[in-house]
């Protein structure tokens, strides 16, 4: 028996799920391990590489997507978790081939530098702004708590939602 | 070629995924059944966050998870009546946002909303139950449940039991432990001056284990008696601990500054936390009792 081999008798016998979903308004069928990560399905599976991998324990955020309007962490959520939910992925932030006015915010506010939180970061944003449309800047740190950046020390990053709440306060 | 005989690699032999079944019972007597048939190859599963992290740091999942979340009496709020007091039924799959967000838990159990605060970030809450935080052992919420003497309701296959919450504790490390069903609270006790505080310690502001975290619910009369008084304190790998004797060493006094320094050294006595790589057990206690007599300094002035 070669390597390869050994690793296919064991994987023969590992359940899968029918799982069905909403990804970004589209429905979405699969049959994946019950346990599989979300972040590896919408990744690997369905190569939306927006959503990104980093600590795999939920202390980053980098994987922050939406199910059913929450923010949850791809990376802590299991196939069978996501079964008849809705999920929205930075990808399906952007309408009309019009990037969203938070990550219009993050560009022009210098809320990033290499660019890997940020996916994360905008979710997290996008979450805490339809709960709390003018937040403070304690509501902000709180929002984006579980969110790490290791570039840009979070001046830029605060200044663009700042600068998102001053809009929503105007408008309003 | 490897011969069939031959470890792959050298050293140990590898070690390969074990395919895990995931089982959604809609109650709770189906629940208990599916443990009993799997024993120690099954584990139940609520939010699933302590989980992953721990498949995350290399421990496999269990053959067979058993997932709560199908269970629909074990989600939300209920109001209950007993004997006149008024109590807060949280069932054990309610998650700690919406524990978090529930107004009456904002007005009368203040320090449990302050310590789910504490708790990781925004979006590990919204998957996280208050159930998997008491489950784990060491959650930071425990130390508010234990001074807002909380009940643990549970299940053990015939019957619902109800126990403290360290109790309960003890009995998780059981291998047919009860399914922990709800969290009761207790209408908490009216005074001229309420004393309560729920604070955690970590190595940087959020989201981070916690090194200490300490509570407290008490009361003090219009004399400036401490007429109630409940302390509890946990962190790192130990679990939590009411402090018995520095309750009833502060319980009836009008407390003055020589007081702290007795009650200073009677936490240092009375708490016994854990050492870890990061933490010895005596910076803990160090830790625990600077925050603890601070907070009864603020009431002496």
């Amino acid at each position: 028996m070669d390597k390869s081999d050994a690793v296919n008798v064991q994987t023969e016998n590992v359940p899968v799920i029918d799982l069905n979903l909403t990804i970004n308004e589209n429905p979405v069928k699969l049959q994946v391990e019950p346990t599989a990560r979300l972040v590896d399905i919408l990744r690997d599976e369905l190569q939306l590489t927006g959503t990104k991998i980093s600590c795999g324990i939920g202390r980053c955020g980098a994987c922050s997507v939406m199910i059913d309007g929450q923010l949850v962490n791809a990376c802590l959520t299991m196939a069978y978790q996501a079964d008849q939910t809705s999920i929205t992925t930075i990808e399906g932030v952007s309408r009309d081939q019009e990037i969203d006015p938070i990550q219009k915010a993050f560009l022009e506010e210098g809320g990033f530098q290499c660019g890997y939180c940020t996916p994360g970061m905008v979710m997290a944003v996008k979450v805490l702004l339809e709960e709390v449309p003018v937040p403070t800047e304690e509501d902000i740190k709180m929002a984006l708590s579980g969110n790490l950046c290791r570039c840009t020390g979070y001046g830029g990053i605060i200044r663009a939602v700042q600068r998102m709440a001053a809009e929503n306060s105007e408008v309003r | 070629m490897v011969n069939e005989h031959e470890p792959l690699m050298s050293g140990k032999p590898p070690t390969l995924p074990v395919p895990t079944k995931v089982w959604r019972p809609s109650d709770l007597s189906e629940a208990w059944e599916v443990k009993r048939q799997y024993g120690t190859e099954a584990r139940y599963i609520t939010g699933g966050t302590l989980i992953q992290l721990q498949r995350e740091q290399g421990t496999p999942l269990a053959k067979h998870l058993i997932s709560l979340d199908k269970i629909n009496v074990l989600e939300g709020f209920d109001h209950l009546e007993d004997e006149g007091q008024f109590k807060l039924r949280i069932g054990a799959l309610t998650t700690l946002s919406d524990c978090h967000r529930n107004v009456f838990i904002e007005e009368y159990w203040p320090i449990l909303a302050e310590a789910i605060r504490h708790v990781a970030s925004p979006a590990v809450r919204n998957r996280a139950t208050i159930g998997g935080n008491v489950c784990y052992q060491v959650g930071d919420v425990i130390p508010a449940l234990m001074v807002l003497e909380a009940e643990a309701v549970s299940f053990d296959g015939t019957t619902y039991l109800s126990n403290d919450i360290a109790t309960y504790i003890q009995l998780i490390n059981g291998e047919d432990h009860p399914i922990l069903a709800s969290i009761s609270l207790p209408e908490p006790p009216v005074s001229a001056q309420v004393l309560s505080f729920f604070k955690k310690v970590g190595r940087r502001e959020a989201f981070i284990p916690s090194i200490v975290t300490v509570a407290c619910q008490g009361c003090i009369n219009e004399s400036g008696e401490v007429e109630y008084i409940r302390l509890a304190a946990g962190g790192g790998t130990a679990s939590p601990k009411r402090l018995y004797e520095c309750e009833r060493f502060v319980q009836n006094k009008v407390l003055i500054e020589e007081d702290l320094g007795r009650l200073y050294e009677m936490v240092l006595q009375e708490y016994v936390p854990a050492s870890d790589p990061f933490t010895t057990a005596d910076y803990r206690k160090t830790v625990a009792a600077n925050v603890i007599v601070s907070e009864f300094e603020k009431l002496i002035q």
